[in-house]
């Protein structure tokens, strides 16, 4: 009894020690502000990801580090919590097909909590083009994945099919993905074997409502109804003359623009 | 890894009894296990002979992979798995329809290369300069710089074209660190093509001076577009026409050519629509550099005696600017080499106004009234040239060397056909302006934190005015000039200023800033006026007490000190000037000085007590020094019935002022309000003592003690959900207490009071109607031993239909109320506006009308002191212009 009780624990332990890998890409928003965020992807088995994004970031404005030195001294991260700063995570369980997503929406105090069913993703590969990510020599491979065109770089070396965000499927570990317009990158910092600080946040992610993605996509761009009130509001306070364009109906702006069931 | 070992994997290749011809599709399929289980997740790739990937997949849960695959010849496929050796087995495709491969992995200690990676960027930020490779963000179908700036992060730009980073608007658009259109950028975004930009830099705390970079108090930012080779050949602008009813036109060009060496910019504007053309490069001849280090010398200019367009107008000027200008301006910036930096910037400006009013002024004070009546008719010429050049020249990278010289020269003549209690008067005015203004500046960073500017400035500025009038009205003042019919005033009022002074900026280490100033300026004005009574031509008379030959000179040597000091949000700033003066007057026949030494020191602080509460006083104690046009010692004509004259003597004004601002909430918040508050003890002032009759009105500056001023102003804005509009209140109160002396009486305690209130509401719904409507009153009071009042009241209503981006149609309408008119009380006014984009940021087509209502004249009401005046002016008639935008 008490050997098989070791063996379990022992090949509980296998994966976890050994084949755990924990990537911290550094994710580029270049969007109206912009911003590098931090942000983890844990990987403890071949048929599940965890991928968490730290609401403290950089404002790209207000970094004073002199020349471009900036790398290594911002390994070590405080925790430092914007007042209404929310932890994301995109969960994807491939036994499952399942994404779970911990999302936000502006002029929206809510959490959500998304599922989805795991979208299949068309990865383009054939190319020829590599390119070397740390010592990694990684292969190209370009999506077009709800409404934007993806192209990411894998590690051939590393057969996992996961990646930042949504992204997954490639037949290697996805070390820099980056949407076409360059809105969105994320870029391997550092990939490790053992990562302390990634269970501890990841205890830290709450949530206060579950739906589904129909439903939230419904809540974002359909509803909209606070951000409609805060144009307006902004609108009315204006002098006389003054004029200002919020557009009526705005573009979808994040990462997601179009769905499948509304193509 | 990736080691091909044959002899440990068992493959099986299974013929089916069918073989398809040409594209028969082949299924390769399997199983992916290790010693003991089946493997999830493992990767499978499909490799041609020369190891390109043809396919890939991973095995199902049950370790099932498969492919379909219509090629035919020799394959790799490649088996790996996290924590196992990569497998690769190779094999050919005939015409098989199904291979099934099956692998074994053996398992292998998983070692992962930790690393740390470094990679390329789009955004490199050094210190407050964000730089911005622009490839990265376009995608080709951006026209104009406006459509780039668009694309890069952190940008806003609004419907006006205004470019904000974040919330606030950058202070210059630069290329390639050139500046020709200061805050009047949007000519520049809006016109020149994206496609030479490489480079987008954003400037956080921006100095004008580079070298005060980090050590001045900034919060200002601008842009630098860097440019590529291309730029050179491209010239491009826009240019503006519209026609309209009765001979209305418009016609604005721009011309633009930058290349990495010179850079090009030509504007022309002629109109008869009352546009003040002059209004669009104001920025550029007279940059706002007020609180700059290193300034000198700013306020210095000379004042004009005589001016026949006088007259306020409580609403918008160019209703009643009869005019016909043309201007045209030519600008150029020259880069011989990295040092050196030459800025050029001339421009002509020619105008005819016609201006129409006709007024009647009632006089009640101390027991003598008279109403007089004036129909005023004025054409003024103007034709105004103007020429600047900067030079820069960088030392090295902490010194520099700057130089700007101006030079203006202008011609105003205007001719006024007034007709004063029912006779026929007629005026001539002839004025000119040479403007000669030289200055240097040197700057020097001397350490990191530490920067001193070395300035030196030379004026010299001369006005001078021939006045004629063909009436002669001062029959009293001048009872011997029995054959008088005509009068006439030659002056010149000359100024010249000389100061240099050195500026010593330092900032702590503990990031607070301490300022010193030490400086000398020397100012000279002569002021010399020559009044002739005639009699046709032959001059008659000089009145004695109504020539000046006035010399006065100011030299003021001063230390003035400012520290900044800082601790979270509350910040405090402290003052301490001190001025030693040395003053000369001389006129014809006396020669006065004096020494006078004073000190002004103000105090205030900003303090942020939470998100909510902001508060922002300051204190000060002021001296001031009398400007020439307050000593001269005799009568002056300022007018056809009106003489001043000043002091004669040397005086120094104190003041004490208080400034107090009190915000809650924040604006874009539903409910935000704030109070401001500013006190004004003047311990001394200038006040007058005037002898007025129907004819002629004399008035001799006279120095007071005690003066007070007074103004409280409260804005308040609620925002109701329910209705999607806000709501704005309006308070305020001022009040202004002082004394003067009118036709031989006591002194006069005059207390004038201002009371308005007012309210705006306006929508902001999302769809394509809004409205904006507000009232506002105004009631003025003035009490001297009798009390006199009015209240005004102005209203409007603005409609604005946005149909789409392209389409949209806006309509203001105005209304006017005078209290204490009897009749014609009343004024309304319709303008409207619509514009239409026939080809997206090239062709655009617009309608414009004004005063739709065809309304012609506007009358309005004031008082003072000593009586009241009502004041009718002539109006532009109704004009539609259709006008024409084109881009090139």
């Amino acid at each position: 009894m008490k050997k098989i009780l070791f063996l379990i624990f022992i090949s509980l332990q296998a994966f976890s020690q050994d084949k755990s890998i924990y990537v911290e890409y550094d994710v580029y928003y270049n969007t109206s502000s912009p911003r590098v965020k931090k942000s983890y992807l844990g990987i403890t088995n071949n048929n599940l990801s965890k991928f968490i994004e730290l609401p403290e970031y950089k404002l790209l404005n207000n970094e004073t580090n002199e020349e471009a030195t900036e790398e290594i001294n911002t390994t070590t991260i405080n925790i430092n919590y914007m007042p209404n700063g929310v932890i994301r995570k995109v969960d994807i369980n491939l036994i499952e097909k399942k994404i779970t997503s911990i999302e936000t929406i502006v002029f929206n105090k809510i959490i959500f909590k998304v599922n989805e069913t795991a979208p299949q993703i068309n990865w383009n590969i054939k190319y020829s083009e590599t390119k070397l990510i740390g010592n990694y020599e990684c292969l190209k491979a370009t999506t077009n994945f709800r409404g934007r065109n993806y192209i990411v770089w894998y590690a051939k070396e590393i057969p996992l099919r996961f990646g930042p965000w949504k992204l997954f499927g490639t037949p290697g570990l996805i070390l820099e993905a980056y949407d076409e317009t360059f809105k969105y990158r994320w870029i391997a910092k550092e990939i490790k074997q053992q990562n302390e600080i990634f269970n501890s946040i990841t205890k830290k992610v709450v949530y206060d409502k579950e739906i589904t993605l129909k439903e939230f996509v419904d809540e974002k761009y359909n509803k909209q109804s606070d951000r409609k009130k805060f144009q307006e509001k902004v609108k009315s306070k204006l002098p006389r003359g003054a004029k200002a364009n919020f557009k009526v109906n705005p573009n979808r702006q994040g990462k997601e623009i179009i769905f499948e069931w509304e193509k | 890894m990736g080691e091909i070992n044959n002899k440990e994997l068992k493959f099986l290749i299974i013929l089916l009894f069918f073989q398809n011809l040409c594209f028969s599709q082949t299924k390769i399929s399997g199983i992916v296990k290790d010693a003991k289980k089946n493997l999830f997740s493992a990767s499978v790739l499909l490799k041609d002979s020369i190891n390109n990937i043809v396919d890939y997949t991973y095995a199902s849960e049950k370790g099932i992979y498969q492919f379909s695959t219509i090629k035919k010849g020799k394959f790799n496929i490649t088996f790996s798995s996290l924590g196992y050796k990569t497998k690769t087995v190779s094999f050919e495709i005939t015409t098989q329809k199904n291979i099934k491969i099956d692998a074994i992995l053996k398992e292998k200690p998983f070692e992962l290369d930790e690393i740390i990676i470094e990679a390329e960027k789009e955004i490199k930020i050094k210190k407050d300069t964000i730089t911005f490779k622009t490839k990265f963000f376009v995608n080709g179908t951006e026209q104009t710089v406006e459509d780039l700036l668009k694309k890069i992060p952190g940008l806003n730009i609004d419907s006006q074209g205004t470019i904000k980073v974040g919330n606030q608007e950058i202070e210059k658009l630069m290329i390639d660190g050139d500046d020709l259109f200061e805050k009047g950028y949007k000519i520049l975004s809006k016109n020149m093509p994206a496609y030479p930009i490489e480079e987008v830099e954003v400037l956080k705390k921006y100095s004008n001076n580079r070298l005060l970079k980090g050590v001045e108090e900034s919060n200002k930012v601008a842009l630098n577009l860097k440019m590529n080779e291309k730029a050179k050949r491209i010239w491009f602008g826009n240019t503006t026409i519209g026609l309209g009813n009765d001979n209305f036109y418009e016609l604005k060009g721009n011309l633009m050519n930058f290349g990495k060496k010179n850079k090009y910019y030509f504007l022309t504007n002629l109109n008869n629509i009352g546009y003040n053309a002059t209004g669009d490069i104001q920025s550029l001849i007279r940059p706002f550099t007020a609180n700059e280090a290193g300034s000198i010398g700013n306020d210095m200019q000379v004042g004009n005696l005589l001016n026949l367009s006088k007259g306020s107008l409580n609403f918008k000027k160019s209703r009643t600017n009869f005019n016909n200008a043309e201007l045209l301006s030519l600008n150029a910036i020259f880069n011989p080499n990295k040092k050196v930096k030459i800025k050029t910037l001339g421009f002509f400006n020619w105008d005819e106004t016609d201006f129409f009013r006709n007024s009647t002024d009632i006089f009640n004070a101390n027991n003598t009234n008279f109403t007089n009546t004036e129909n005023f008719t004025l054409r003024n010429k103007k034709i105004i040239g103007f020429g600047k050049l900067d030079f820069t020249y960088n030392i090295s990278k902490t010194k520099m060397l700057e130089s700007t010289t101006k030079y203006n020269s202008g011609n105003y003549n205007a001719n006024s056909n007034l007709i004063f209690n029912g006779k026929s008067t007629l005026e001539n005015l002839e004025s000119n302006n040479t403007l000669f203004d030289q200055k240097i500046n040197y700057t020097n960073k001397f350490k990191d934190k530490k920067v001193f500017l070395l300035s030196g400035r030379f004026i010299k500025e001369e006005t001078p005015q021939n006045y004629s009038l063909n009436r002669f009205l001062y029959q009293d003042l001048f009872p011997n000039a029995t054959n008088a019919d005509n009068v006439q005033q030659l002056s010149t009022n000359k100024m010249t200023f000389a100061g240099i002074n050195v500026h010593l900026l330092d900032r702590k280490e503990n990031d607070n800033l301490v300022e010193l100033k030490l400086g000398n300026e020397f100012r000279k004005d002569n002021l010399k006026t020559v009044f002739s009574l005639l009699e046709d031509k032959t001059v008659l008379n000089k009145p004695t007490d109504y020539q000046n030959n006035t010399s006065y000179l100011v030299n003021n040597s001063y230390l003035k000190t400012k520290y900044r000091y800082k601790i979270k949000d509350f910040a405090l700033v402290g003052k301490l000037d001190f001025h030693q003066l040395y003053n000369r007057f001389t006129d014809k026949t006396i020669t006065k000085e004096d020494t006078p030494f004073y000190i002004n020191p103000s105090i205030g602080f900003d303090w942020k007590i939470n998100d909510k509460n902001k508060l922002m006083t300051s204190y000060s104690y002021n001296y001031r020094n009398a400007s020439i046009l307050d000593v001269y010692d005799n009568f002056v004509l300022t007018g056809f019935r009106s003489f001043t004259k000043g002091t004669g003597n040397f005086n120094q004004l104190n003041s004490s002022n208080f400034i107090f601002n009190y915000q809650l909430g924040n604006w874009s918040e539903r409910f935000f309000a704030n109070t401001f508050l500013i006190y004004n003890k003047n311990h001394n002032f200038f006040s007058t003592n005037s002898i007025i009759t129907q004819n002629y009105a004399q008035t001799e500056k006279i120095l007071i003690k005690d003066n007070s001023f007074l103004s409280i102003n409260t804005n308040l804005d609620y925002y109701f959900n329910f209705i999607s509009s806000n709501l704005k209140l309006e308070l305020g109160y001022s009040e202004n207490n002082f004394k003067n002396i009118i036709n031989n009486s006591n002194l006069r305690e005059i207390k004038s009071k201002t009371y308005n209130y007012g309210f705006e509401m306006r929508s902001g719904f999302s769809g394509i109607f809004n409205y904006h409507f507000g009232s506002k009153w105004n009631t003025n009071t003035i009490k001297t031993t009798i009390e006199n009042s009015f209240t005004d009241n102005t209203s409007f209503l603005d409609l604005s239909f946005v149909f789409s981006e392209k389409f949209d149609f806006q309509v203001q309408t105005e209304r006017y109320f005078f209290g204490n008119l009897e009749n014609d009380n009343t004024y309304y006014f319709l303008d409207a506006e619509s514009r239409y984009e026939i080809l997206k940021d090239k062709l655009t087509l617009s309608i414009s009308g004004k005063n739709l209502f065809n309304t012609k004249k506007f009358r309005n009401f004031s008082i003072s002191d000593f009586g009241s005046s009502s004041t009718e002016y002539r109006l532009l008639p109704r004009s539609i212009l259709l006008k024409m935008e084109y881009r090139f």
